[in-house]
């Protein structure tokens, strides 16, 4: 016989989900608003009432009244009903796009078409739709004429919630098709797109929307509880820098974050929020159900695309989570066989590894860990996503030890976002203009175990000016790898450094490092190394040489190529364990006056 | 003397504060999804406050906050297709199976009145006399109706048992 009482009472506890916290203010709003509305009612005229019939149908049945005082005006969003319904051509096409994804909405979710744009050439038509799934509002925008696309971007409802401007903005820049304007940024040379696209979704007080950006001032009209910009044939780099919304009777500045371009855009220097120390530390935890085996969520066979094929190499056990379904994202935790092709030794040494990959729109990304030692820094291993530049909304998963049983995120607005934890793993889906946020992990004691380090949104820093970069140095390793050092200039008046590198075709490709004017940190600012031994970077103008030491304490001197250096070991010291020490500038009296020291093993 | 009529903002705000966690899980529970129960306890308070003159003390404050929300939390269940229990959204459950026992399903085809029953008593820990006070039944009628729900979820947990 099975205890009932208690066993419901446990088990209640565990399937009932946390919720947004309280909030008084959303609770006076919507008593004012009610009241208002009843006050209105009183007046309206016989007229005023044939008007207002459509409305009325909504605003007649129980849910509809409790929408009408929905959550700061917006209403039509919290019903699903903004704007009027889709082309049946488009919800048709919606409906057999989702119906083929494994992140696909319910089946029936019905499209509302908010706005259309037409180019003035008339060549091109943009669609604005938008619907309601659960817990996310999505905005759908397809391009139709001489470019035909459509993508979409989300928005947890849970947004809604967080104090803000009358209007979320969705999507930043997103662009479409391919303009004439064609230009070399450092080593790529980009083109612009036909369109781009800034969208969001609007209170219902919200009339306006002024946006600037290169090309000027731009106001559209709120229309269906949305708005859109439509940047025609843009120039290269162009980027909306402010947005404001007009309610009729003030004008309000809505914080977002501009999309990136090449290292720029992004929010900007905000703090990170919440607790700061831990409670309880923990070097040691483990994930049970993974190392016992165990099927809880779904299988990987459920996964698609290519990104699922090159998860499953070299698996032992994995799962397909879904933490929190309000988001159109997968999580997989594998225990996998370490990657005989790994860059970092690390993973190639040790005997197992854990991977965590996060799967939303039609991209994938994640990493890998050695089991042993996994938890050692805390219990929390957390990263961030996008799957677009232009989205407004970053993903922000990864996962927990069994130790814990709460996550929080602190957001540098200063409120806080409940964080869904299912099989370990955790998704959230967190507003970019909110970041960087921190993530505060809390034992079943309610004590903190875990915090991580402020996690930030992506650009803010110097990007590639226009022009081409130009190749400075090469050099060829003892394995045969080579790297070529290019130089251009910054978009903030300093210089950018391209390496392109290659070793083989499972270690290859190109970093990037632009500076402003002024020269920041330390003097002498070298990184690389790997299983080849290359090494690149930038220093100081003071510094005229730079000295070499390596780990058996033979030295070696670098002269810099106007503050550039790009360096392979030599043969005599390749093969060798822990090669390099440390970097040591030299000025032209022969100081020391900058090092890197590396205190750890860099090579194998 | 008259009974004392209406309740103030303050006492609305200081009893929302306190209890904000429990109508929240309840009202959740009642409508079958999370959010869709904390709007529940939105607009229950916005009525509350645009309502309070009405409250007489004949009963508690809170009692009749109660009824309010589970009010709203049955309004939105009946607007709402009948879901199950906040379906596919899981606690934080680290390394034990979610749901073994299928409860969601189990609790969604419960009687409203059997489902109220059943999130006062556990996650608002409610004493049978209070969950009697908040539906306006008899004490007598709690515990027949808290049987009957135990009843069907014994019968399901130990055929999941099986």
């Amino acid at each position: 016989m099975i205890d009932v009482e208690d066993l419901l009472s446990a088990e209640l506890d565990r399937l009932l989900p946390a919720v947004s916290g309280p909030d008084w203010a959303d609770v006076l709003r919507l008593a004012g608003t009610s009241e208002r509305r009843r006050r209105r009612a009183t007046l309206v005229g016989t007229s005023a009432i044939l008007a207002a019939a459509a409305a009325a149908i909504v605003l007649a049945t129980p849910l509809g009244a409790a929408i009408a005082r929905g959550l700061g005006g917006f209403s039509a969003w919290i019903s699903g009903q903004p704007g009027s319904p889709a082309p049946k051509a488009q919800q048709r096409a919606f409906a057999h796009a989702n119906a083929h994804s494994f992140l696909g909405f319910p089946a029936g979710t019905q499209l509302r078409l908010l706005e259309t744009a037409k180019a003035p050439s008339g060549q091109r038509e943009v669609q604005l739709l938008g619907f309601r799934a659960g817990g996310t509002l999505c905005l759908r925008i397809v391009v139709t004429g001489k470019s035909r696309a459509s993508r979409q971007s989300c928005a947890p409802l849970a947004e809604l919630r967080h104090a803000g401007a009358p209007v979320r903005v969705v999507i930043v820049d997103d662009g479409f098709g391919q303009g004439p304007k064609r230009a070399w940024y450092g080593i790529d040379r980009v083109g612009a797109p036909a369109l781009q696209i800034t969208a969001g979704i609007t209170a219902d007080g919200v009339k306006a929307v002024t946006l600037h950006d290169n090309a000027g001032t731009h106001t559209v009209p709120a229309v269906s509880n949305g708005f859109l910009y439509v940047a025609w044939n843009p120039i290269i780099g162009q980027r909306v820098d402010a947005i404001s919304a007009h309610t009729g009777r003030a004008r309000v500045d809505v914080p977002f974050a501009p999309a990136p371009w090449g290292g720029g855009g992004g929010t900007g220097a905000g703090a990170a929020t919440g607790p700061t120390k831990v409670q309880r530390v923990l070097r040691t935890g483990t994930i049970g159900w993974l190392i016992r085996h165990q099927p809880v969520g779904e299988s990987l066979s459920t996964l698609q695309g290519r990104a699922s094929r090159s998860l499953r190499n070299g698996i032992i056990f994995g799962r397909l989570l879904n933490p929190n379904p309000n988001i159109p994202a997968r999580f997989a935790l594998t225990l996998s066989k370490p990657d005989p092709h790994a860059p970092f030794p690390a993973l190639r040494a040790h005997g197992a590894v854990v991977c965590g990959w996060t799967f939303a729109g039609s991209g994938a990304g994640g990493g890998c860990s050695p089991v042993k030692g996994l938890f050692s820094r805390g219990p929390i291993s957390a990263g961030t996503f996008l799957a677009n530049g232009s989205d407004e909304f970053m993903l922000v998963s990864g996962f927990v030890s069994d130790d814990v049983h709460r996550l929080v995120a602190y957001l540098s607005t200063g409120d806080t976002q409940q964080v869904a934890v299912v099989h370990n793993a955790f998704l959230a889906s967190i507003a970019r203009a909110r970041f960087p946020i921190r993530l505060v992990a809390y034992d079943a004691q309610g004590r903190i175990v875990g915090l991580t380090s402020p996690l930030t949104d992506i650009g803010g820093g110097a990007g590639p000016a226009p022009g081409r970069a130009k190749p400075l140095l090469h050099v060829t390793a003892p394995n045969g790898a080579t790297a070529t050092l290019l130089v251009g200039r910054s978009n903030q008046g300093g210089l950018c450094t391209y390496v392109r590198y290659y070793q083989s075709r499972f270690a290859q490709g190109a970093s990037i490092n632009c500076m402003g004017r002024a020269w920041k940190g330390s003097p002498v600012q070298l990184g690389g190394g790997g299983s080849a031994g290359i090494w690149y970077g930038r220093v100081r103008a003071d510094v005229t040489r730079v000295e070499v030491t390596f780990g058996d304490g033979a030295r070696a001197t670098i002269h810099p190529t106007n503050g550039a250096i790009l360096y392979a070991v030599p043969p005599s010291e390749a093969g060798k364990t822990d090669w390099v020490r440390r970097f040591t500038g030299y000025n032209a009296h022969g100081r020391a006056i900058g090092s890197e020291i590396l205190t750890k093993p860099a090579n194998p | 003397m008259g009974l004392r009529r209406g309740a103030s903002v303050a006492q609305l705000e200081a009893l929302y504060r306190e209890r904000y966690e429990r109508f929240a899980r309840v009202a959740g529970g009642m409508v079958g999804d999370g959010e869709t129960g904390r709007d529940a306890v939105q607009h229950a308070f916005a009525v509350a406050i645009s309502e309070r003159h009405t409250f007489r003390a004949e009963g508690s404050l809170e009692g009749w906050l109660w009824r309010i929300v589970l009010n709203e939390a049955r309004r939105m269940a009946s607007a709402n297709r009948a879901l199950p229990l906040n379906d596919g959204y899981e606690q934080a459950t680290n390394g034990h199976p979610a749901d073994e026992y299928g409860l969601r399903a189990w609790i969604a085809t419960l009687p409203d009145r059997q489902r109220a029953v059943l999130f006062l008593r556990y996650q608002a820990d409610m004493q049978y006399g209070r969950i009697a006070e908040v539906l306006g039944i008899d004490v007598g009628t709690v515990s027949a109706t808290l049987s009957a729900a135990h009843t069907k979820l014994r019968k399901a947990m130990t055929a999941a048992d099986r």
